[in-house]
């Protein structure tokens, strides 16, 4: 019995290796031209992996990571029992949450009116202007966020003329997330409306004709022929970025916050920078760091087949 | 054929690059033994040199030094090499050394990074007392430091001498166990250890006709008056991390107590920010906050905006140190005669008191230049430290050299002229370029030095004098090492208690919590184990005591 086992699986592989090469000579060239992802996702993606193995260990740099003693699941529990788990968990969920359901539809809203303006020289001064604040380092940005909405700051000059009170609004709990997400939208909203404008370019123009023999107006048009165009391009997005719902970059609240509104605006991943980088454990925030994105990988499992049920997109 | 070539090729190539990085990342669990082979080389090459031969400047050295660039001098240099000190610095001793800086503002970040990365320079400047989680005790066992004990008295006989003469500089330079770690910078003298405290207008006092302000009634008045008869839209500003204990815990310490750990009457460590005398603290501050007394973005500003909001008359008072922040707004404001700042007494409570907690610096401060174990020629190293501890060495690194940047009249190293009494630049800029004494070092630093510096204005001396007032000695807890286990333990619970403490302080004084909630406030400090804190700290202070 088990001779025959081997002999087939023997076979198998031979078959198998039988096809790569005859995949091989004929498609040479496209397998030269993804030797360089496959390495760079080993380099980067793969190898680095090994490095998470600390999290269950008590990492001494010295002693490097296969010296270190292992310590199974200490790291983690302490995180859960730590007073700050849900406050942090609760942070970067509202926060995550607010800035897809703001930040998502802004772009495809803003492509779609985009869209609609037919003359050039305005339609490209407009795309230039909003995606400007891309290329501005984070630390500009926050410096002019800083800027307007400090005391005697621009948001503040106009509230007064209004006939309300200055704030310090970088000090105010209930306005930090706020400033946040907005400031967010203002940061991303050209650059992301790229790919739409480009999914959007792709349309037969012969759809519009006939839509318009038929009688539709530009607001039917838009419904019935370019939203389901881009439909596919959309669901993609939305599924891609919920993998990333709990890593908000750090760097911008790093800037932003101060105690004040720590309990609005500290988040898995400052956390983690502080705790690892500045208090030197590392093997606390790896922990946390992998926990995080275990929940990252949930939320595209889990998008990915409420995708593919209801709409028969998904990415596999 | 020539396909499986190239298959063949292809996967070489990959696992030669699998295994190259497997190397890499083995090379810092090996670096431990490296430097033990590396120690015993290196005994070899000196029982071939001879050890009373020896004299400076050295031969074929080459060496590299991590060390955060001062402010000050980043302002006019990218590198501390392209500095004149650092040119004669290698001429004088003989070795090429090639100085590496983190980002400013990200020193702690990048020495962190520094210790994972396993690869480190020769010599490392910082402050492992204070910032390497673990303390000293901690960084010789992880191997990140060399323990340099049985070294100093062969390659550093300076300062072994140094040591021998000032006993009560060489306990505080151990770990609890005897052992070196450490080229130190070194206050020679009691002159050098105050340098920071509170600072008002002046002018404005005399113009409303008001005393210099000693309790904390006093302030209150003033900070009133600036409001309503000067226009000070913020009369109190300065960033809260001044507020801390290593100042001295200004406003804070008028009550008793200072921010973080001190010892009380009876000589048993307490923790500040948990006493009754912080609650006065930060009802008094919650009420100037809401009458306008306290800058309105209090929680949020930075060292520039302080400075342009008390240059430009919007606020009154501040803190300060002597030479960065009080000599550098004083030369922005000398044509304004509106302005003009001085240093006032620590505000106490009740009329008469004596401050309890000023900033006075140590002796040691734990800011020191460590050789690492991936150094490869710890002679050199030593030999280019120990420098700054001889006569020749000590005069360098605090005047620089004579007839370039100071004159000996009548016996007394005095600054040249153009250092002075520059038109273009500040002192701390153009002092900055000859010395290291304007910041900090492996090196003794000297009396006479700061009575040039930071005495350029008269007001700086006037200062000085008013924070020295303090019994601060009685109270301030000494530079005690915890041991590795010990440093783990406290560091785990005080990275939890001090966010949550600097939370609450801002909220309670900005009145977005009410100070009832004062009570949970404390107990659940009390749960997130600041107890034991004081229990491994005392621990501490016994071996300190019996070193």
């Amino acid at each position: 019995m088990r001779s025959v086992k081997r002999s087939i699986t023997g076979k198998g592989i031979v078959l198998f290796l039988q096809g790569v090469r005859k995949d091989f000579k004929m498609n040479r060239t496209l397998y030269l031209m993804i030797l360089p992802v496959i390495l760079y996702f080993i380099l980067f993606k793969y190898m680095p992996m090994y490095g998470a193995s600390i999290a269950f260990k008590n990492y001494v740099p010295v002693k490097g990571i296969s010296g270190s003693a292992w310590t199974g699941f200490t790291h983690f529990t302490r995180f859960f029992n730590s007073v700050y788990f849900i406050r942090l968990f609760k942070n970067t969920l509202i926060i995550s949450l607010q800035t897809i359901l703001w930040g998502f539809p802004a772009p495809i809203i803003f492509a779609l009116l985009l869209n609609e303006i037919r003359t050039k020289w305005f339609k490209s001064s407009i795309q230039l202007m909003t995606y400007l604040p891309h290329f501005l380092s984070m630390v500009v940005i926050v410096g002019m966020i800083k800027e307007f909405t400090s005391t005697n700051g621009l948001i503040n000059d106009i509230i007064v003329f209004f006939g309300g009170e200055a704030n310090a609004l970088l000090q105010k709990p209930d306005v930090f997330r706020t400033i946040y997400v907005s400031s967010e939208v203002w940061q991303t909203i050209g650059w992301n409306s790229i790919i739409y404008l480009a999914a959007l370019s792709g349309i037969d123009e012969q759809l519009y004709e006939a839509a318009r023999i038929d009688g539709a107006n530009r607001w039917k048009q838009t419904i019935h022929i370019t939203l389901p165009s881009i439909r596919s391009t959309i669901i993609i997005l939305l599924i891609l970025r919920m993998g990333r719902i709990l890593t908000i970059g750090f760097e911008k609240i790093i800037l932003m916050y101060n105690p004040a509104t720590y309990r609005v605006a500290d988040v898995i991943s400052t956390y983690v920078y502080r705790t690892g980088l500045l208090e030197m454990n590392f093997s606390y925030s790896t922990a946390i760091g992998l926990f995080n994105a275990v929940i990252n990988f949930s939320f595209i499992l889990v998008a990915n087949r409420l995708s593919r049920r209801y709409s028969e997109t998904s990415l596999w | 054929m020539k396909k499986i070539v190239l298959l063949i090729l292809v996967f070489s190539l990959m696992t030669h690059i699998l295994t190259a990085c497997g190397n890499q990342g083995q090379s810092g669990e090996g670096s431990g033994k490296q430097t033990v082979s590396q120690d015993a080389d290196h005994m070899k090459k000196d029982k071939s040199t001879d050890d009373k031969a020896f004299s400076y400047p050295m031969k074929d050295v080459d060496l590299t030094w991590w060390l955060e660039l001062t402010p000050s001098v980043a302002q006019n240099f990218s590198n501390l090499g392209d500095t004149a000190f650092a040119k004669n610095l290698q001429q004088l001793t003989g070795a090429d050394i090639e100085f590496i800086h983190p980002t400013i503002g990200q020193t702690k970040e990048q020495f962190n990074l520094l210790v994972v990365s396993g690869n480190y320079p020769d010599i490392m400047e910082y402050n492992i007392v204070k910032n390497y989680i673990g303390g000293p005790a901690k960084a010789l066992e992880d191997g990140v430091i060399m323990d340099i004990t049985d070294y100093i008295p062969k390659y550093a006989p300076h300062l072994y001498k140094f040591y021998q003469e000032n006993p009560e500089y060489d306990k505080l330079s151990k770990t609890d166990d005897g052992r070196y770690y450490s080229f130190p910078f070194v206050r020679t003298d009691d002159y050098l250890k105050v340098y920071f405290g509170p600072v008002v207008n002046h002018v404005w006092l005399e113009k409303l006709g008001l005393d210099y302000p000693e309790t904390m009634d006093d302030w209150y008045h003033m900070l009133t008056l600036f409001k309503e008869k000067m226009g000070a839209t913020a009369p109190l500003t300065f960033e809260p991390a001044l507020l801390n204990t290593s100042t001295g815990s200004p406003f804070i310490g008028a009550f008793g107590i200072a921010e973080d750990f001190y010892m009380d009457e009876n000589g048993d460590i307490q923790y500040g920010s948990i006493q009754p005398g912080y609650k006065k603290f930060l009802a008094t501050f919650a009420k100037w906050y809401e009458e306008g007394l306290l800058d309105s973005d209090f929680a949020s500003v930075d060292r520039n905006q302080v400075a342009a909001k008390l240059t430009t008359g919007e606020s009154g008072a501040s803190m300060g140190y002597t030479g960065s922040r009080l000599g550098v707004w004083l030369k922005s404001t000398e044509d304004n005669p509106d302005i003009d700042f001085i240093g006032v007494k620590y505000p106490v409570e009740h009329r008469g008191d004596i401050p309890k907690f000023t900033q006075r610096s140590f002796p040691l401060t734990g800011q020191g230049a460590y050789i690492s174990t991936t150094c490869t020629d710890v002679e050199a190293a030593m030999r280019v430290l120990d420098y700054a501890y001889s006569e020749e060495g000590k005069m360098f690194h605090n005047f620089g050299i004579e007839g370039e940047s100071y004159d000996m009249i009548d016996g007394y190293p005095t600054y040249k002229e153009f250092i002075m009494k520059n038109t273009e630049k500040p002192v701390a800029e153009v002092l900055g370029q000859y010395v290291r004494a304007t910041y900090s070092g492996p090196f003794p630093q000297m009396r006479e030095y700061n009575e040039q510096y930071g005495n350029s204005y008269e007001q700086q001396v006037i200062s000085k004098e008013n924070w020295t007032i303090s019994e601060t000695e009685k109270y301030t807890l000494p530079n005690i090492t915890p041991t590795p286990e010990e440093s783990a333990e406290i560091a785990s619970i005080l990275s939890e208690v001090n966010t949550y403490r600097d939370e609450m302080q801002t909220l309670y004084i900005l009145g977005l919590e009410e100070l009832s909630t004062y009570d949970t406030y404390v107990q659940n400090i009390r749960d997130m184990g600041i107890d034991r804190v004081i229990e491994l700290y005392t621990k501490a202070l016994e071996r300190f005591n019996n070193r």
